[in-house]
């Protein structure tokens, strides 16, 4: 974490007084307490699911605490084929979710619509909602899900908190 | 694979039947066909006729057609009578099935609706106008079911339709634009004085006033097993009706299939019921080899018995873990997803992935099973009933499960014949109709097993029912390892099979062989199928029409969970809002297939 240590308790030595950056610290609460979001679309959904089961639990990187509304959660994981249909949906979603949010777009279809070149199949998810992360596979396995978690909370250690974001997270949404 | 014997009088009665029916309607049905190669029997009918001739099918008594299978349509541009309506349907008492056609024209597409017969047809012929455009007069709600009800493209599965579609897929016009102020609220939250939650009924205006609740769930909901949208009505806590609105996983598997070659299309059948992708697999190579006529290789059959069955104990432990996870039961989703976390290792090893599996081939499979897999195989047998029973302690004497299982989502075994159910919801109320059992395939018909029946046609009943085909799974499984004989794992037809990928390396004529097969695809003979197979959803059934090109012309996707959804108004009316989970977890529904 970066973080400085001034001083020992006077009894026992231990660590007593840290000193570090304030935007580390909320970084680092940040990146080990990402709520993600009941959220499956399609086939995705089931390795999500086995992520965060029994073999490969994800819960040992603070991700484990699936929510049921967006309002309490920072991470949506697009695990899924997103159809023309359910996009509006997913942009409400995704409206509704408090700041920071991030987006894991999982696996080919969230990525670029995969084999369905089809009239209903959006290409890619990244045309509605910024995507912080994508994790590729057909579905991709539980291991590559998590280090798409471990590769995002990489990206949130480096956020600037308490200076302004450059606009063109936002803007940079091209349709 | 039915016996000499049984085909002759299957014959004779549909011959006795066919008579029938064309003297009671010698204008009605103009031709029929029989393909006796496939045991096939389809009937072509004036489509002014077709709600008597349908009447008379399900009614008389040497006819019973009960069940209604599927009803599609397929697309002549150049015939003058444009579009074709076929219809599957099948006697369970007799065990037999019949296909009806009727011709529309282009300018008055129109043709009777068969939803006073059987229930079930509700939703199939809304989807044949949703798709193709068909009206069905008569019908009690035709509106579009996969597609937004303004959809304004047209009709997808025309012959004239793009597949990517007119534009429609990248019109984001919910998208808020860059310069604009942000909105005082969301879209989607009213303000407080446009709200209306209760909609009072105003010819009600005594002092019991009866107020209506109407309530959306969905598409986003943690229960709702993917992703599908319900409008409940509300009468206090009573569901007094339920809507579902489905489509929101339409991917457009069956216009994207009529520009594939028939090997492509077997990583797509992969997706649609993706817990259990094999048993998809093994429905559409088994459709494709009927077409083709391909007689498999025993080992590849005892091998496809042995995977289509992992697929089922795959398929009910991810339905008990969820089902339980949405009744309140934590623990249970664990433990399934530990033995099934097992189980998916093996198809690792077999094929090299999880979850869309793409193991089975045209004429067999890919790959043969190695000594150490099947030793893991049974070491998992010799455990897995134990592990089985460690469920049941959990749930079987739980008050909460009973409490929430039993006479919830209640259907009688006629409702569920009538609304065309299948698998477990059909079982669950009595009815013991099974693929596997009423017409053999794979090794099913050389191994014991037992075809479990339920009584009351509730939520517990279905329970106990997917548990019960796991140990009869794990019994099929161990008798086929017993009994698994050497051989061939491939089919030898060399027209349509390309040669092994090792001969393929070493010499030049497999090489050119297996070159033409893969970039041009194989030619199947003219001709239309359908072909049915026990998916741990249930009836699992696709239709092909070939016209003789590399490429099917139409297939149609027989789904399980689509039809089980029409039946969810009828299963959910009267019951508590809290029991809408359950009555959803209850049919096993996976969206991908439901939708395609």
């Amino acid at each position: 974490m970066g973080l400085i240590q001034l001083g020992r308790h006077e009894k026992d030595g231990t660590p007593d007084v840290f000193v570090g950056s304030l935007e580390k610290a909320v970084n680092w609460a940040r990146k080990g307490s990402l709520w993600p979001m009941t959220f499956g679309l399609a086939c995705c959904a089931i390795e999500m699911m086995a992520a965060v089961s029994s073999r490969y639990d994800m819960d040992r990187f603070g991700a484990g605490v699936f929510r049921g509304s967006p309002r309490q959660s920072d991470l949506m994981i697009v695990a899924g084929t997103v159809c023309r249909r359910m996009a509006p949906v997913i942009r409400k979603i995704y409206d509704q979710m408090p700041e920071p949010k991030y987006v894991i777009a999982m696996g080919s279809c969230a990525t670029s619509g995969n084999i369905y070149d089809s009239y209903s199949v959006v290409q890619g998810v990244d045309r509605f909602i910024p995507v912080d992360m994508y994790v590729p596979g057909c579905p991709p396995t539980p291991e590559a899900l998590l280090d798409g978690i471990l590769k995002l909370q990489e990206r949130i250690m480096q956020r600037r908190v308490f200076t302004t974001q450059p606009k063109e997270v936002k803007a940079g949404l091209k349709v | 694979m039915a016996s000499p014997p049984d085909t002759v009088t299957l014959c004779d009665a549909m011959q006795t039947l066919i008579e029938t029916l064309r003297k009671k309607f010698p204008d009605g049905v103009l031709s029929v066909h029989t393909d006796s190669a496939r045991s096939e029997v389809t009937v072509q009918v004036a489509a002014s006729k077709i709600l008597e001739i349908a009447r008379y099918l399900h009614d008389a008594p040497e006819a019973r057609f009960d069940h209604i299978t599927d009803i599609c349509s397929a697309d002549y541009p150049d015939h003058p009578q444009r579009f074709e309506v076929i219809y599957h349907f099948l006697s369970i008492p007799y065990g037999r099935r019949i296909r009806l056609k009727a011709r529309v024209t282009e300018d008055h597409p129109v043709i009777d609706s068969v939803t006073s017969v059987w229930r079930g047809a509700e939703f199939m012929e809304r989807e044949v106008y949703d798709m193709m455009g068909i009206r069905f007069a008569g019908h009690p709600d035709l509106r579009r079911i996969l597609l937004p009800e303004d959809y304004a493209e047209g009709y997808p599965l025309r012959k004239d339709f793009p597949t990517e579609g007119k534009g429609w897929r990248s019109q984001f016009d919910f998208l808020p634009r860059l310069d604009e102020p942000p909105p005082e609220h969301i879209d989607g939250e009213i303000p407080e004085e446009q709200k209306k939650p209760f909609l009072a009924d105003p010819h009600l205006s005594d002092k019991r006033r009866r107020e209506e609740l109407l309530l959306n769930m969905g598409p986003q909901h943690p229960s709702t097993h993917g992703v599908v949208r319900v409008v409940l009505e509300l009468d206090g806590e009573r569901i007094i009706k339920a809507t579902p609105d489905l489509g929101y996983l339409h991917r457009g598997v069956e216009k994207l299939a009529e520009g594939l070659a028939y090997m492509q299309i077997i990583p797509h059948t992969d997706r649609l019921d993706y817990v259990c992708a094999m048993a998809n697999n093994y429905a559409y190579v088994r459709t494709v080899e009927k077409l083709l006529g391909i007689t498999v290789p025993e080992r590849a059959e005892y091998i496809r018995t042995i995977v289509a069955e992992m697929q089922r104990i795959l398929g009910h432990l991810f339905w008990l873990g969820a089902q339980a996870l949405d009744i309140g039961a934590m623990t249970v989703f664990f433990w399934t997803f530990r033995e099934r976390e097992t189980l998916l290792d093996m198809f690792e090893q077999l094929c090299g992935a999880r979850l869309t599996l793409n193991y089975y081939r045209i004429g067999g499979v890919d790959s043969d099973f190695t000594p150490e897999l099947i030793q893991r195989l049974r070491a998992f047998l010799s455990t897995f009933p134990q592990k089985l029973n460690e469920y049941d302690a959990l749930l079987v004497s739980n008050r909460i499960w009973l409490g929430r299982t039993k006479n919830v989502a209640v259907i009688s075994g006629e409702d569920a014949v009538n609304f065309g159910l299948t698998g477990p919801p059909l079982r669950g109320s009595g009815v013991a109709y099974d693929v596997r059992k009423m017409e053999p395939y794979g090794a099913y018909h050389k191994v014991e097993w037992e075809v479990p029946v339920g009584k009351n046609g509730d939520t517990y009943d279905r329970y106990w029912i997917r548990v019960e085909e796991m140990r009869q799974s794990a019994r099929i499984i161990s008798q086929c390892l017993d009994q698994l004989p050497p051989g061939p794992i491939m089919a030898d037809k060399p027209q349509y099979i390309p040669p092994p990928k090792r001969h393929v390396m070493r010499d030049m004529e497999s090489l050119i062989h297996h070159f033409i097969l893969f970039t041009q695809g194989f030619k199947p003979p003219k001709g239309e199928t359908y072909c049915a197979t026990e998916s741990p959803k249930g009836e699992l059934g696709f239709f092909i029409i070939s016209d003789g090109s590399p490429r099917p012309y139409r297939l149609k996707i027989r789904a399980p969970s689509f039809v089980h959804m029409g039946a969810f108004d009828h299963m959910a009316r009267g019951y508590l809002i809290s029991d809408i989970i359950t009555i959803f977890g209850t049919y096993d529904v996976v969206m991908g297939e439901c939708d395609r």
